[in-house]
């Protein structure tokens, strides 16, 4: 036991030894790479669809990807792919699509949530087929399937 | 099917609307402080046909503040302008559920709020029989939503995506709960409050409410949770619950309801909307991400965690290399009794420990600082953690997953350069 702590302590002596000094040339070198980094780093963040120090967890593709909410489009900025237009009519009469844009739920929870809008929120039921286009659209768009 | 063609129809006026370039324009009037507009608003007017420039009028009163959502009105703050000790009305963050009520047609001096249900006297009092019966109480006291920290689940939950600024400790004026469920004579019977108000369903459905929350008898029995009618000295913002609400702290914003018309005690745990299915609730055990909890395994959240916020530098600050720095904020606890706050710039590797403030009263949120020197030039990460009585730490990562991404107390970081 006290053999390895002692070779482990060499080693670590050693390994120190080995590495060169810095010289100053290299150190002003790193000093402007640091500066340049800094300079390119974007200081409003927070809400910047980029992967960062506020967003450690999120991937970069989890928000980057989604289509941005634009209320200045006719379509406030969906996808055009079928059943925007479903999409558009069903889930803006009472909220903003921005609610709809920003999520990354799983397709199931997407599957309870157009039950919860039917069940408690007013919304008229569907027919099958054009509730399993809305679904199809939601997922293929804002959904954690979408990589 | 005559639903479903009212929906459609609905929606194709908002669609001819969406083609505008601005509300202000659409409107043909000025907005005031047009510059001042929050990054990334939206013009109200045109997302909903309800609601009008007064909606636009109310959301640019909040000084830089997220939108993440028009209809209703939900909004954040950025972390870095919640640096002042009592976060003025200009930065507290908004949640709404419906639309907000018009506040000229309910203005303050004939507003009554009603205590009715398990109770010997009904009462009904208005903001005057309030101050002249009641002792009138000045606290400071922090508002959470129960989902800040949502968008940092993956995958997603569902709702509003809060990163960090669902939270602001204002100072509240009004009178404590207790005092007014007291002489209203709370009957054994009692077991939860029930509480109401006057925003309307999205839907536009008179018969419903966007939200009914409430909270067991106990919690609303303790001497910290207030009536309030105002703010920071002011009338109520509206869009935090003009003329009246209720704050009950160190639990979800969602019990603290906005525009208060009725307090009901009921004989059972209240079922109104928001209380049941997922709403403020968390799984009854630990899931795995993306997991799907039946509803009888949902259960009411109590308590928020144990929580911080680095107030200063903003994030993507640059400091001179070898210059001591402060780095200060706040911290926070459904208990209300943070002990220690941390902070470490090694990614967590080792902290050192902050100075942190006495709250000025139980539920203020505390205040901290640190001084801190970098060793060399390069991108660092302050990270700041607070623990409380129990030796509860905010975790380095985002806590447990559930469905609708609650109770996000991870460690706030943020980005400095040393150059």
């Amino acid at each position: 036991m006290r053999a390895v702590i002692i070779s482990v302590l060499m080693l670590a002596a050693c390994s120190e030894a080995e590495i060169p000094e810095v010289d100053k040339e290299l150190q002003e070198h790193r000093n402007t790479r640091v500066e340049a980094m800094a300079a390119v780093y974007d200081g409003s963040i927070q809400y910047k669809d980029t992967f960062n120090a506020l967003d450690p967890l999120i991937k970069r593709s989890a928000i980057a990807r989604s289509s941005k909410f634009d209320p200045n489009d006719d379509y406030w900025g969906l996808p055009r792919t079928e059943g925007y237009e479903e999409v558009a009519a069903y889930c803006a009469s009472c909220h903003s699509l921005a609610i709809v844009m920003q999520q990354r739920v799983t397709p199931e929870r997407w599957d309870y949530l157009l039950n919860w809008m039917v069940e408690k929120q007013n919304m008229p039921e569907l027919e099958a087929e054009e509730r399993a286009l809305i679904h199809r659209y939601l997922v293929e768009h804002f959904s954690s399937n979408k990589e | 099917m005559a639903d479903k063609k009212a929906a459609m129809n609905i929606s194709r006026r908002k669609l001819l609307l969406g083609g505008v370039g601005s509300a202000a324009f659409m409107l043909g009037t000025d907005i005031p402080f047009l510059k001042n507009m929050p990054k990334g608003l939206l013009p109200v007017a045109y997302a909903n046909d309800d609601v009008g420039l007064d909606d636009e009028a109310l959301i640019v009163q909040k000084e830089g503040l997220t939108l993440l959502n028009a209809r209703p009105i939900n909004m954040e703050t950025p972390a870095h302008l919640l640096d002042d000790a009592i976060t003025p009305a200009s930065r507290l963050f908004v949640r709404n559920n419906g639309i907000v009520p018009d506040y000229e047609e309910h203005p303050a001096d004939s507003w009554t709020i009603t205590i009715d249900g398990e109770v010997e006297t009904p009462l009904t009092l208005s903001i005057a029989d309030l101050k002249r019966n009641f002792e009138v109480v000045t606290k400071q006291l922090w508002i959470e939503c129960g989902g800040n920290g949502r968008k940092f689940y993956e995958p997603g939950a569902s709702g509003n995506q809060w990163s960090l600024g669902a939270i602001g400790c204002p100072q509240w004026t009004g009178v404590r709960l207790r005092d007014v469920l007291k002489k209203a004579g709370v009957k054994d019977t009692a077991v939860y409050t029930a509480h109401h108000s006057v925003d309307m369903h999205l839907s536009g459905d008179p018969e419903k409410a966007p939200i009914s929350r409430g909270v067991p008898i106990a919690k609303a029995l303790e001497e910290d949770s207030i009536i309030a009618f105002e703010m920071n000295g002011e009338p109520l913002p509206v869009l935090n619950g003009f003329p009246m609400r209720l704050v009950v702290p160190g639990w979800p914003g969602s019990c603290s309801q906005k525009w208060l018309k009725r307090i009901q005690i009921r004989d059972q745990i209240h079922d109104g909307p928001k209380m049941t299915g997922t709403a403020y609730r968390m799984p009854a055990y630990p899931v795995s991400p993306g997991t799907e909890v039946p509803k009888e395994d949902m259960v009411i959240i109590h308590e928020m965690p144990v929580k911080s916020l680095v107030t200063y530098p903003v994030t993507g600050s640059r400091v001179k290399l070898g210059e001591e720095i402060e780095i200060r904020g706040h911290a926070w606890s459904g208990q209300g009794d943070v002990s220690e706050m941390e902070v470490s710039i090694d990614f967590g590797a080792t902290w050192q420990k902050a100075k942190l403030d006495k709250p000025v009263n139980k539920f203020a949120w505390q205040h901290w600082k640190a001084m801190l020197t970098f060793p060399k030039a390069g991108y660092y990460e302050v990270w700041a953690r607070a623990t409380d009585h129990t030796g509860t730490s905010q975790p380095s990562v985002v806590p447990g997953w559930n469905p609708k991404g609650y109770l996000n107390n991870m460690q706030h970081r943020v980005a400095v350069f040393a150059v």
